[in-house]
């Protein structure tokens, strides 16, 4: 039995064993072939190659370095290590490879191998180096910087960015590449759809006493350049250039040539937030004063724009424009909505609103029966109010009878008692008794009229033709009164 | 007062004092001439059948001789440093002066330096003049030169699988010379099997190559040198041509026993 035994478990046994000897060999291949294997292969072909300066070997262990595919692992130091001293030993590839390189990670260096390259007469850059030299020209216009850019430029790199640029060092006196003339012409023709461009061109065209001062076109175009008023950048040019109120002020306006770019530079001023400008500008529009046109359009602008300044003077005096300007308009429910919520905030515009509400009650006069009768009991009600004066209140008064004449029966009779209630409380004792002597003389008149003049028969007329309040009432009329009721 | 009697008793007294005192001297001084005959008499073996070399001369050569037993840790590798180290030992004659580095991990120490004992061929008349040479000594000598030797050699062999580092060995190697000429034969037992690599796969020996070539930093200037046991393999040969190319050392893997 035990001999049966034996014999089975020898073979298992003996098997085990094979395995375990056959895993040893298995995991030390695998040790053995970790890694990419053609990588190595290809690392210990190029290595001695690239140690003796092949560039070609050079280029290839650093791609390998780079990638990291082979057994020494990444190392990007020794990779680019060994791509720029293969680009160094003229391998074109290596050169385009770092240009690349230095493109993504954004450095100059990309520029200066591909004028190496074009120099070389390689047009691999060619469609890059506008991108390129955009990255690589510094922001600021210097002797050195514009030498480069000088450079750049002869060495055929016309491109738009180049030539902006150069056209800058023109203009700043530290270039002659191209005449003064052509540069100008240059930079307005760059400005037409580049902010960049045009706020260099601004630069020039708002520099006061210079051949290129031009503040009207400036305005005519800033914004059709991709810019706006109130731009830091454009902003800190005005400041720069004087383009504010207090530079509109001091403009003579009654020289010749400033008749039309002084009211440019109080209109820039006034867009570009500068408040006191906005009233300037505002009045002058309004009134059309100082060779500004008469447009309530425009003053409507600046105007709102001053209204909205924190200063408190200029926001009431722009205030006082507004409602003018509503007036002026007729924009009757604009000045009254502007009235009512000033009264709600009780803000220090209130007085200035209660002072003009003249106007609602001009406009309640003459345009009643076109207006709404919920509009008509609103500015009854606010005119119901201590702080307006009292002329006004009577004129709104007075027109309450004939509001409700003219609407007779169309309103219901709660709207008619409210209406003459307000209008009870809007007349003074004095104005409800000359409204009674007017009626008590009306009546007489009438009186006397009837007694000199004899009765004449009545013509007998049609039921149609009669007016409503001598029509007989019909079971229909009946009915819709009791509803009103 | 002494008498003649006293007197020559006293002479005699003092005679017998001198003559012990001389005898107590003359042993001191000879005891101590025979501690430095036994302990230099195995130097007086040594340099006993030490031959200058000359033209036509069997003898004479120098050879150093460096162990790197812990190189060897494959049976394989350890049979064929055993094979060539019994190739070389018989290709000494006598009269060749033998010295054994023995390398290790943590440097190496000069184990042995002895010449092959033997009686050199001499002309009948010089015989007759009375050689200084016997043979039975010369045999005698030769037996126990031969374990010496077997002991040096083999006493630094990789028997617990340690690990090592292949470079290291070499440039211990360097360092016993620094560069310096000699005229000695230099032959050095060494397995050139960097440690874990399986010398038959090329994969493992790229990868090797890939993970310390570019990182080495050994700076090697050997005198020629003749190699013993060195694995024959064409991957451990390629690798190591590769390695001293890239390091400008001229290293051709010649063994000792195909001159």
């Amino acid at each position: 039995m035990k001999r049966k035994l034996l014999n089975l478990l020898l073979p298992v046994m003996t098997a085990l064993i094979n395995c375990n000897v056959c895993l040893d060999s298995y995991a030390q291949d695998k040790a053995n072939t970790g890694g990419n294997v053609n990588a190595d292969t290809q690392f210990r072909e190029l290595y001695p190659k690239a140690l003796s300066g092949e560039p070609n070997a050079m280029f290839s262990l650093g791609k390998i370095y780079l990638e990291g595919t082979s057994s020494a692992g990444k190392d990007s130091a020794k990779g680019m290590d060994y791509i720029q001293r293969a680009s160094g030993a003229g391998n074109v590839a290596a050169t385009k490879y770092m240009i690349d390189a230095y493109e993504r990670s954004g450095s100059e260096r990309a520029l200066e191998l591909c004028q190496k390259l074009q120099r070389a007469g390689d047009k691999y850059c060619d469609k890059k180096m506008e991108t390129l030299v955009e990255r690589s020209i510094p922001k600021t216009v210097s002797t050195s910087n514009c030498k480069k850019l000088n450079d750049l430029y002869n060495s055929g790199n016309q491109g738009p960015v180049v030539k902006s640029e150069v056209t800058a060092c023109v203009l700043q006196g530290l270039s002659t590449t191209i005449p003064v003339d052509q540069a100008m012409s240059n930079l307005r023709v760059q400005a037409a759809d580049d902010p960049k461009a045009f706020a260099k061109l601004m630069g020039f065209m708002l520099k006061a006493g210079t051949p290129e001062w031009d503040p009207l076109f400036v305005e005519e175009n800033l914004t059709k350049a991709g810019l706006t008023f109130k731009d830091k950048e454009v902003k800190e040019l005005f400041l720069k250039n004087d383009i504010s109120f207090d530079g509109c002020r001091k403009m003579d306006r009654l020289r010749r040539e400033n008749l039309r770019q002084r009211p440019s530079v109080c209109r820039m001023a006034a867009k570009s937030g500068d408040e006191d400008a906005a009233l300037y500008v505002g009045d002058a529009y309004l009134t059309g004063k100082d060779y500004f046109p008469e447009d309530a359009a425009e003053a409507s602008f600046y105007i709102k724009e001053a209204s909205l300044s924190k200063n408190p003077i200029i926001s009431s005096e722009a205030f006082v424009l507004l409602m003018d300007l509503y007036k002026k308009q007729g924009k009757f429910y604009e000045h009254f909505s502007t009235v009512k919520h000033e009264i709600k905030v009780n803000s220090l515009n209130k007085t200035a609103a209660f002072a003009s509400f003249g106007f609602e009650a001009d406009y309640l006069a003459k345009n009643h029966s076109g207006m709404s009768l919920d509009d008509i009991l609103d500015l009854v009600a606010t005119a119901d109010n201590k702080d307006i004066d009292q002329s006004i209140k009577s004129r709104i008064g007075r027109t309450v009878d004939e509001v409700i004449k003219d609407r007779g029966r169309l309103m219901r009779p709660i709207e008619k008692d409210s209406m003459l209630a307000y209008k009870d409380r809007l007349l003074s004792q004095k104005d409800k008794d000359e409204i009674e002597a007017a009626r008590l003389a009306m009546l007489s008149q009438v009186t006397a009229v009837k007694a000199e003049t004899p009765r004449a028969e009545v013509p007998r007329v049609a039921d149609s033709d009669k007016k409503p309040s001598e029509k007989e009432s019909t079971f229909f009329d009946k009915f819709l009164n009791r509803s009103a009721q | 007062m002494k008498t003649s009697n006293q007197t020559s008793n006293s002479n005699l007294h003092t005679n017998f004092s001198t003559t012990i005192s001389n005898f107590i001297t003359n042993l001191f001084f000879g005891l101590i001439f025979l501690c430095l005959a036994i302990l230099t008499l195995p130097s007086f073996a040594a340099d006993k059948y030490c031959q200058k070399p000359g033209p036509g001369a069997t003898g004479g050569k120098t050879y150093d001789i460096h162990i790197f037993g812990n190189t060897y840790k494959d049976a394989n590798a350890k049979t064929q440093m055993a094979q060539g180290l019994t190739d070389l030992f018989r290709s000494l004659a006598v009269g060749d002066r033998v010295k054994v580095y023995n390398h290790n991990a943590t440097g190496y120490n000069l184990s042995m330096d002895q010449c092959v004992p033997g009686c050199p061929e001499v002309s009948f008349m010089d015989s007759m003049l009375g050689g200084s040479c016997s043979t039975e000594v010369a045999k005698r000598d030769r037996k126990t030169f031969n374990q010496r030797f077997a002991q040096a050699a083999m006493s630094d062999i990789n028997r617990d699988g340690s690990s090592y580092d292949i470079f290291k060995s070499i440039q211990d190697l360097n360092d016993v010379y620094k560069g310096e000429r000699t005229d000695h034969v230099v032959a050095a037992a060494i397995s050139m099997i960097p440690d874990g690599i399986n010398p038959t796969d090329p994969n493992a020996f790229t990868k090797f190559y890939v993970t310390t070539v570019p990182n080495l930093n050994i700076a090697l200037e050997f005198p020629p040198v003749c190699t013993v046991g060195t694995s024959p393999n064409s991957e451990v040969l390629k690798f190591w041509k590769e390695v001293f190319a890239l390091k400008h050392v001229k290293f051709d893997f010649k063994p000792c026993n195909k001159e």
